[in-house]
């Protein structure tokens, strides 16, 4: 923190304007937070890029709702706890960023919330729906529905033009072919990518798959999109291009975006970043908390007295 | 579910992935089935061509022989008796003590005091061979007088359904047969052909007329034919009508018994004096040679010679006299028989007295001898009898001189109409009575039951018309036991087997060859699953991602399932059409080589000279075909199932990770 000092005098009077200038206040509420454990101090050596951008106000819709989420995975005898308790919310229209290190469960929690894995304990709400109780045919077009995602790797089909991947998830909703394709189109151009529609992925560049990818992702106009490091595989601009179309999206069709990411600076284009080391959220210092946990999973309601960044 | 269209689209991203793979595994199995897809259309091609002729051939009928099952004449009735069997040679010699007796009884009534009984056949022999177990020493002698008696008397209580025309009759009805028909063979009557208007008596039968070892004469080769040894069948007219040419020219008056004659036998008999052309070496120019030497053979003549027994027996008296008396020519002590036969003079003439000079004494006890023969034996007068015929028309080679696949090709498309020249019966009825020799070619009026016994009235043959193949077929299955013999087989009253043509060739060939088709399916099914199994495995196994992203998109289970089926029918409709491309190549293949070439043959020997139908060895209507096509299509699916039902219950989650 000491790196950006301007961010943290920023981030305090932010702080200081969220409780309307009660200083106490904000200090008690910011000691209520501060973890004492060890890995808590360690985040907080943890430098963190300051966010450069204006707070945007929670709508405070809630679209996601994690409470006390927990996942354990054998890897052969051994068994590995990738969330310990994780409780957060997510607004309608909001841009998160989930970033940790390797193996701090971030991407799992993403998984989970697309309802991709089942969790061992906890519960994952999404646009209302308790998507842990729903069966396996249910939850397949809950998620063809309702979530949209994007991956590292883009994964579209080799073979298939761009205009036909964009509409593969139409295809498992069963919609007519000529819906689909005008739609498909009309996201291809939204995501610039118009005089590329007949073309193959391999006649595309890393950021144009992941442009067709994001096109695809939107293509069942989902409420919800999850990205998995979608930068990871991109040069910085192209990255930063792919987060000025989230932000984009976010702000024509009011989508929620939670975004995997390593890339400090592009979780910082984020409305809010949430913080997991070893399956937890960690508060982070001033100006970059996200959702609340305790040592021992109790947790706070989040988004009450939180600082926006 | 996914629609079909999409599921297309998505199965075909798969099948432009692993090309080479694929590639391989189409070919490969597409190999396999099509040369089994080309073999099945060539058998159905065959069988229908075969079936078309067929019916030309015998307008619509599919002709059925019958022949005595020999089996069941050793494993029923007086025939099962062992010859050492106690009862049996107490029986025989007890009719031979009785035969004795009336034998004597005869002789000192017709004044003969030199029979010895010791002159008869004995009834029972003894093997001196130390070496023979004892109780097999001692058997009957099956060609004792007395054996035969007893052995006549046993058959006429036993029903004689065997060869009945009746009992024939009954067993082909239920089968559906609409008429039942009789082929007689003549062999027995031995018509010896006259060769130039001459006879040559000097050699001693026909079939050794050039002896075992000795070059044969261009006479020999002429009496060795069909006309020559005097094999004729008496069919009916229907069974040859095909064969049958019109009266031309040469025909004008009826001079004889119709006949047709095998184009070898015109050949051997005519080739010089009608200058009939030399069988051409293509088989494109023998339909035209066949009507050549068919033109030119019509109306012709022959004459044959037929002698009785008595006869038969007096032509061999003066030909062992007239050796005799050559050896002895300079044999001062050589005594001549007082009487003396003479050799015909005249074609198919009587057998003359040379000399006679015997005593009364010698003439009484010849004439005592033979009324005591009599008295045992039916005897008949010396009979020549000179029988002309004209040919009506030609029969296709029997054993055609073709080489290579030709012959294959003529083998089965060969037809046989009994043995040598065929006597068409109802022409035959229609001569006049001085042309027709009733006493030679009338069906007897009783046939012995002992020749019965003995394989049948001389090589009768039984036959039923059936209307359509399947019916006889399913009355020869049930009653041959020529590709399967069991236990049952025994108990059957006849054989059964096609008769005039092969139609049913390649259903016999099929028959013979289905065990081996099956093991070829089996194994071959199984290896194109383990390794079309193995292929889809793997390209599920390495779309394990793809599968992860289309569920985290929405795709339920039952999407996956319908692309995945959908690539695998894919597959196999690749394989298929691959296969049915080989398949289909094999046959055109061999249609364009061979099809010309078996019509030609199959025109010949069945008589059709129309231009339909025509023989073709495409033949799509197997359900063998059908089967092989299908079963890819089956084994595809069944290949896809396990490895598609282990990824769809992967973790998608975990797979991704994985990646």
């Amino acid at each position: 923190m000491s790196d950006h000092p301007s961010s943290r005098d920023e981030s305090v009077a932010r702080v200081l304007a969220a409780f309307d200038g009660d200083v106490d206040a904000a200090v008690a509420a910011l000691r209520q937070r501060a973890v004492t454990t060890e890995g808590e101090r360690t985040a907080y050596a943890t430098p963190a890029p300051r966010p450069t951008k204006p707070a945007r106000p929670r709508t405070g819709r809630v679209i996601v709702e994690v409470t006390d989420l927990r996942k354990t995975y054998s890897i052969g005898r051994q068994r590995v706890q990738a969330l310990d308790g994780v409780s957060l919310t997510i607004d309608e229209g909001e841009f998160v960023a989930l970033v940790g290190a390797s193996g701090s469960g971030k991407s799992t929690l993403l998984q989970l919330m697309g309802g991709l894995d089942k969790p061992t304990k906890g519960r994952i709400v999404i646009d209302g729906a308790d998507i842990g109780r729903m069966r396996d045919g249910r939850l397949s077009t809950f998620r063809n529905k309702t979530i949209g995602f994007v991956f590292q790797f883009f994964y579209l089909q080799p073979f298939l033009q761009l205009v036909t991947n964009t509409e593969v998830p139409g295809m498992f909703a069963h919609e007519r072919r000529a819906n689909r394709r005008q739609r498909a189109l009309g996201l291809i151009d939204q995501v610039g990518l118009s005089d590329r529609a007949r073309h193959r992925p391999r006649e595309m560049s890393g950021g144009q798959m992941q442009r067709a990818a994001i096109a695809r992702a939107l293509l069942n106009q989902p409420k919800l999109l999850l990205a998995d490091e979608p930068t990871g595989n991109l040069d910085s601009a192209t990255g930063a291009s792919i987060i000025d179309l989230f932000e984009r999206i976010r702000d024509e069709r009011g989508t929620t975006i939670v975004m995997v990411t390593h890339d400090e600076d592009m979780a910082a284009r984020a409305d809010r970043l949430i913080r997991l080391r070893d399956g937890l959220i960690v508060p982070d210092p001033i100006g970059e908390i996200g959702g609340t946990t305790s040592p021992g999973g109790v947790t706070a309601p989040a988004g009450e007295g939180e600082v926006v960044a | 579910m996914i629609g079909p269209l999409d599921a297309i689209t998505l199965a075909r991203t798969k099948i432009r992935s692993k090309r080479l793979r694929l590639l391989i595994t189409t070919v490969v199995s597409a190999l396999v089935f099509g040369v089994m897809a080309g073999a099945t259309v060539l058998f159905d091609g065959m069988a229908s061509s075969l079936t078309a002729f067929g019916r030309q051939n015998l307008k619509g009928q599919y002709l059925v022989q019958g022949a005595q099952n020999p089996a069941r004449m050793y494993t029923s009735g007086p025939m099962t008796m062992a010859p050492n069997d106690p009862t049996l040679i107490a029986e025989v010699q007890a009719i031979h003590a009785t035969y004795v007796a009336e034998r004597k009884a005869a002789a000192k009534r017709l004044g003969i005091t030199d029979y010895d009984e010791r002159s008869e056949i004995p009834p029972v022999v003894d093997d001196p061979n130390p070496g023979v177990p004892a109780e097999y020493r001692r058997t009957v002698n099956h060609s004792s007088v007395a054996y035969g008696r007893w052995l006549k008397a046993k058959l006429a209580e036993m029903p004689v359904e065997a060869a009945d025309a009746v009992a024939f009759q009954a067993l082909v009805a239920p089968y559906g047969a609409t008429r039942v028909y009789e082929a007689r063979n003549l062999a027995h009557l031995q018509l010896r052909l006259l060769v130039d208007g001459k006879e040559d008596l000097t050699k001693v039968t026909n079939s050794m007329a050039a002896g075992p070892t000795a070059e044969p004469t261009a006479q020999d080769k002429v009496m060795q034919t069909a006309l020559g040894n005097g094999s004729f069948t008496v069919v009916d007219d229907q069974l040859v009508q095909n064969y049958l040419v019109a009266p031309n020219a040469a025909r004008e008056a009826t001079q004889g018994v119709p006949v047709l004659v095998t184009v070898e036998d015109a050949l051997a008999v005519y080739e010089k004096s009608l200058s009939l052309p030399k069988r051409p070496t293509s088989p494109k120019e023998q339909i035209q040679w066949f009507t050549s030497v068919r033109d030119k053979v019509n109306g012709a003549t022959f004459i044959s010679c037929y002698r009785n027994a008595a006869e038969q027996g007096r032509v061999e008296q003066a030909r062992v006299q007239a050796n005799e008396k050559e050896a002895n020519k300079n044999n001062r002590d050589w005594v001549r028989p007082s009487l003396e036969l003479a050799l015909p003079t005249s074609p198919c003439g009587m057998v003359t007295v040379a000399r006679d000079v015997r005593t009364n004494i010698e003439r009484y006890a010849e004439a005592s001898r033979l009324a005591f023969d009599r008295e045992f034996t039916p005897q008949e007068e010396p009979l020549a009898e000179p029988v002309t015929f004209q040919i009506v028309g030609l029969l296709p080679s029997t054993s055609p001189t073709l080489s290579g696949v030709d012959s294959v090709l003529a083998s089965m498309l060969s037809t046989n109409f009994g043995f040598g020249a065929v006597i068409p019966e109802q022409l035959w009825q229609s001569l006049p009575t001085e042309l027709r020799h009733e006493a030679l070619f009338a069906k007897p009026a009783q046939v012995d039951p002992t020749s019965v016994m003995w394989g049948g009235n001389q090589g009768d043959t039984h036959l039923a018309a059936f209307p359509t193949v399947d019916k006889a077929r399913s009355a020869v299955r049930a009653n041959s036991c020529t590709m399967n013999w069991s236990p049952v087989c025994e108990t059957m009253p006849f054989q059964l087997a096609t008769y005039g043509s092969n139609y049913l060739a390649v259903d016999d060939i099929t028959t013979q060859l289905r065990p081996v088709i099956i093991t070829l399916l089996i194994i071959t099914f199984t290896i194109a699953t383990i390794i079309i199994w193995a292929m889809m495995g793997r390209v599920i196994a390495d779309s394990r991602r793809e599968t992860a992203v289309f569920r985290a998109i929405g795709a339920k289970r039952s999407d996956i399932v319908a692309v995945y089926l959908t690539y695998s029918l894919w597959v196999a409709l690749r394989i298929v059409a691959f296969a049915a491309l080989i398949g289909a190549a094999i046959a055109i293949a061999i249609e364009v080589l061979y099809a010309d070439r078996a019509t030609t043959i199959a025109r010949l020997a069945y008589g059709v000279f129309t231009d339909d139908p025509t023989f073709t060895f495409i033949g799509l209507r197997s359900p063998v075909l059908w089967g092989i096509l299908g079963g890819i299509v089956a084994m595809t699916l069944v290949a896809i199932t396990p490895p598609l039902l282990r990824n769809i219950r992967r973790n998608p989650i975990k797979d991704m990770r994985d990646e």
